[in-house]
């Protein structure tokens, strides 16, 4: 604490953050090489990365990929922070990158070529997925022919996680749809068995028997958004919080049914309020508590973490352990 | 100063996008949306179309039914709608419907998944094949789905209901019941000509007391084999594989009608009004 008259020296965060960014900039060889790449690539893509003509009217994949992550009632609305989240995660884990071993590794050229190819399957297809698959394998080859194998390797967290910038909810039907029948199906069990209040299924319709309600557990219903934001959750978060396998397995292979059950928690919820309550409130309860079941997910997962012992993660990356 | 390397790195993959772009940009060019494989008539302008489903076949009446909203709000916009409720003299309906893309492949969708979301259980899926006689004698493959559900009354009485649902897919020189190969066909055609099919979706469904099944399909049968050849255009090379027989008429119940379908409402896959029973108001 500074004593009056004195002024404070200290560095603020951000200018904190400034200087040892300049310091990690410094560090990185080849960069030159790989930003004239990145940009190229990310050109191709902005010109002539959408070929899929009337269903959305751009050349630009990343409009494209702006379109599926946010129409309305989209799945993939979790893409727009993806790309943010992955590279807060390679500051996260600088140290650890910066002291890996950087060489030119040309076989990776190959996989460069690769991806190319591939988007140009997808684009003569019109598939763009294919082609947001081949954007991302075009970037990782970039940095394993850049910067080598060995800092490939040690990127592929947090550079996995774009595999959720891929809109995979309109291929996702064959999970979306029985995912929204075992919702539907858990769910009056709950309501029929546990809490005794007698309604009528009929395939994902739920309807009270006196024929003051009737709920259509549609597709946006499904659970498949809580789903993939969980994955994607559970996925950084397994990694930053554990250094083992099949800790971190755990973890993400939760997700699936602790995202099913605030689902089935938030249907039951939406019945119980039109039954006690009236329609109104059951349509409150429908617009309002998603986001609490989503915290009771997210803390269901922290719960189970908990139960899980503690374990080193690898040098560089725990942040935790004090300076 | 740039490194040696960084600059042979950056040339070989500048080399590899452009050649990419150039490649891409040929393939901009090139690639178009195909034309239907039904009979269409242009509806105004901006390339809207109306497809020309028949008004009269055999002695079937029918009227339009328009597309509920739930449909047109869940498809894309450049989808193309047609729907006919037919009716025979003695009271058997058929439901046909026609879902035709635009340049949104994601307007044709599983049937599958749409039944069994409105609570159809579906018994049996099996690939048949109706003859054709015009414009020469082919066969139609379809599939025939055989569904059950169980509607309850408002006094909560059960009675269950089966119904036949039987679909195909056309494009300009395309007829398929496959969904594996209609995906397979827009991979193809593009890549060999730059084409994209413009795919329909064409399905006609009934409903009967359970143990009518066969008779309901063999009407279906017969309707499908008069009618193709007034809305389709694309057929299939001559016929080689054996038939489904489409034996003339069921056997009408003891009241002189065919099991009469009580629903007041031919049901669509996005029907907004649920089954009634004789008796009930219909809505929740």
């Amino acid at each position: 604490m500074s004593k009056p008259g004195e002024t404070n020296n200290a560095p603020s965060a951000v200018e904190e953050f400034r200087r040892e960014f300049a310091v990690v900039w410094s560090t990185m060889p080849r960069k030159a090489a790989f930003l004239g790449l990145l940009a190229g690539w990310l050109i191709l893509f902005e010109f002539l990365g959408n070929s899929t003509f009337g269903y959305v009217a751009t050349p630009s994949l990343f409009q494209w990929m702006h379109n599926a992550y946010n129409f309305p009632g989209s799945d993939d609305s979790h893409g727009n922070l993806i790309p943010f989240a992955v590279l807060a995660l390679f500051w996260w884990k600088r140290d650890l990158l910066l002291a890996v071993e950087k060489r030119v590794w040309w076989p990776a050229s190959s996989v460069f070529l690769l991806a190319a190819a591939l988007h140009v399957l997808g684009y003569a297809v019109q598939q763009p997925l294919i082609s947001v698959v081949s954007l991302f394998t075009g970037v990782y080859a970039m940095v394993a022919w850049v910067w080598g194998w060995k800092f490939a390797l040690s990127s592929l967290f947090p550079f996995a996680l774009f595999v959720f910038s891929v809109p995979l909810s309109a291929v996702l039907n064959p999970v979306t749809i029985p995912l929204r029948q075992l919702s539907t199906d858990l769910s009056v069990f709950i309501i029929r068995q546990v809490l005794g209040i007698q309604i009528v299924q009929q395939g994902v319709q739920i309807l009270d028997s006196k024929g003051a309600y009737s709920y259509e557990v549609a597709a946006a219903c499904s659970g498949i958004r809580s789903l993939l934001m969980l994955l994607a959750l559970g996925t950084v978060y397994a990694f930053i919080t554990f250094g083992t396998t099949w800790k971190r397995a755990v973890i993400v292979a939760s997700s699936v049914p602790i995202a099913l059950g605030g689902n089935c928690l938030r249907l039951v919820a939406i019945v119980v309020a039109s039954e006690a309550f009236g329609p109104k409130a059951g349509e409150f309860v429908h617009e309002w508590f998603g986001f609490v079941t989503f915290a009771v997910a997210l803390g269901a997962m922290f719960g189970l973490s908990r139960l899980m012992p503690g374990d080193p993660l690898p040098v560089g990356m725990d942040r935790r352990a004090p300076a | 100063m740039i490194r040696r390397d960084s600059i042979t790195i950056l040339i070989v993959g500048l080399v590899v996008i452009g050649l990419t772009a150039g490649f891409l940009a040929h393939l901009s060019r090139s690639q178009r949306l195909g034309n239907p494989g039904l009979k269409t008539t242009p509806v105004g302008t901006g390339g809207k179309i109306r497809i020309d489903l028949p008004e009269v076949v055999l002695d079937y009446v029918s009227s339009n039914v328009e597309p509920a909203k739930l449909e047109v709000d869940m498809l894309p916009k450049d989808t193309t709608f047609a729907k006919r409720a037919y009716v025979a003299p003695d009271g058997f309906q058929n439901f046909t419907s026609v879902v035709m893309m635009g340049a949104d492949r994601t307007s044709i969708h599983k049937p599958e998944y749409c039944l069994e979301t409105q609570g159809w259980r579906i018994l049996d899926q099996r690939t048949e094949h109706i003859p054709i006689a015009e414009p020469h004698a082919y066969l139609l493959p379809v599939r025939k789905f055989t569904t059950t559900q169980t509607f309850r009354s408002r006094s909560g009485e059960p009675t269950r209901y089966s119904c036949i649902y039987v679909f195909w897919f056309v494009a300009e020189n395309r007829v398929t019941a496959s969904h594996l190969s209609r995906v397979g066909y827009i991979t193809y055609d593009l890549l060999r000509t730059g084409v994209l099919p413009r795919w329909a979706y064409v399905s006609c469904q009934a409903t009967c007391l359970p143990g009518r099944e066969e008779a309901t399909y063999r009407r279906i049968c017969q309707w499908i084999s008069a009618a193709v050849p007034k809305f389709q255009l694309a057929s299939l090379p001559p016929a080689t594989g054996k038939p489904t027989a489409c034996i003339d008429g069921s056997q009408p119940d003891s009241a002189g009608r065919v099991d009469p379908f009580p629903f007041r409402v031919p049901l669509g896959l996005f029907s907004e009004v649920l089954p009634v029973l004789p008796g009930d108001t219909g809505r929740p």
